[in-house]
């Protein structure tokens, strides 16, 4: 899972380095998690709810909240991001038995 | 559609175009009109429109998060003034691709707000593409082709390409008069307010000099371009508040690309 929410970055810059790091995983999947505007970030934590209902513009009571519109579109946009990630790896499949039918058949 | 406002949205893909002088009428139509318009200018760096408008223009710089939030949220906040946006050419991507990310038509239509886009092609053929690509982008949202009278038609080349055609069979049309380069100029040069202009008293001597400085000469030219263009925009305003307003050049469906192609 390469998690690139606070800028991490994952030995990019030593070529030979980064290929002998991610050696020791060579059958995993990679996931990429981008990057999320700080202050969308920032304003979904305090706002103490999901990324989804912050989109939705609801507060943790389910009401109409008064969060920006700029604000919940960065969070949208990441959003869709991240779920394509999980799409394309089949994520579901590989959490649940359909994985493993898949797998041994 | 009582109780509804617009938020004009005046683009083009290059700089020179006349996207300011259009903002300005539409900002100087709505204050005549008895409104006070919410006005932006992304033109972080000119900052032309706020120059006309000091004390009620917004400049917003579309790098900073801040100010992307100062402009939609603004535009998309139920009020029934209207809106007035001069997107910059510098900031036409990224004011579109923010327009997208926050689903602003959807938001906006759900407060009775109607956005509008103003769209300038030039005489270059990728204004004319960027101009399909943009309507086609946002079919949700009025689009209105302004055919600015000061440009000569673009050359043969350019008028046998496909996104020429379709912008030219596009139905919703703006048309912009043609305005004397001298007295363009001394608009430019002292920053004049349409609507103050209009406001003051037609000279019946003819050799009093007006509060504005310009000739009488140039006041008639002005005056006479004010009233074609705010002919024009009332035309365009009414019939987007009506919906089952006139079949006049502004209702119907779009022509597509595949139509033209047919």
């Amino acid at each position: 899972m390469k998690n690139f929410i606070n800028e991490t970055s994952f030995f990019e810059w030593n070529p030979q380095l980064h290929k002998r790091y991610f050696k020791l995983a060579m059958d995993a999947v990679e996931v990429t998690i981008p990057k999320l505007n700080e202050m969308a970030f920032e304003q979904a934590e305090l706002a103490g709810v999901p990324f989804s209902a912050f989109v939705a513009n609801r507060d943790a009571d389910g009401q109409t909240a008064n969060n920006s519109l700029v604000l919940r579109g960065y969070v949208r946009s990441w959003m869709n991001q991240a779920t394509s990630e999980y799409d394309r790896i089949g994520l579901i499949d590989r959490l649940s038995d359909r994985g493993v039918t898949t797998q041994a058949a | 559609m009582p109780g509804a406002s617009h938020a004009g949205i005046v683009a083009s893909l290059h700089g020179r175009t006349g996207k300011t002088l259009l903002a300005r009428a539409l900002v100087d139509y709505f204050i005549l009109s008895g409104g006070r318009p919410y006005i932006f200018d992304t033109d972080a760096i000119e900052r032309r429109l706020h120059a006309l408008f000091p004390s009620a223009a917004h400049v917003v710089d579309l790098t900073i998060v801040r100010d992307q939030m100062a402009l939609f949220d603004t535009l998309a906040k139920p009020s029934s003034e209207m809106r007035v946006v001069d997107v910059a050419y510098y900031s036409f991507t990224k004011f579109f691709e923010l327009m997208r990310s926050t689903d602003f038509i959807l938001e906006a239509q759900s407060h009775d707000i109607i956005p509008v886009i103003f769209y300038i092609p030039d005489r270059n053929a990728d204004s004319f593409e960027a101009g399909v690509v943009l309507r086609d982008s946002f079919p949700d949202c009025r689009f209105i082709v302004v055919e600015n009278a000061f440009f000569k038609k673009p050359n043969r080349h350019v008028q046998q390409r496909l996104a020429y055609k379709v912008m030219r069979a596009h139905n919703r049309r703006y048309i912009m008069p043609k305005l004397a380069d001298s007295v363009v100029e001394a608009l430019e040069d002292r920053n004049l307010s349409i609507s103050d202009f209009m406001q003051q008293p037609i000279s019946s001597g003819g050799d009093a000099p007006a509060p504005d400085g310009l000739s009488p000469d140039m006041s008639v030219e002005l005056r006479g371009w004010v009233f074609k263009i705010f002919q024009e925009i009332h035309g365009v305003m009414t019939a987007l508040a009506n919906k089952d307003g006139p079949p006049d050049h502004i209702t119907g469906t779009p022509p597509s690309v595949a139509d033209l192609e047919d």
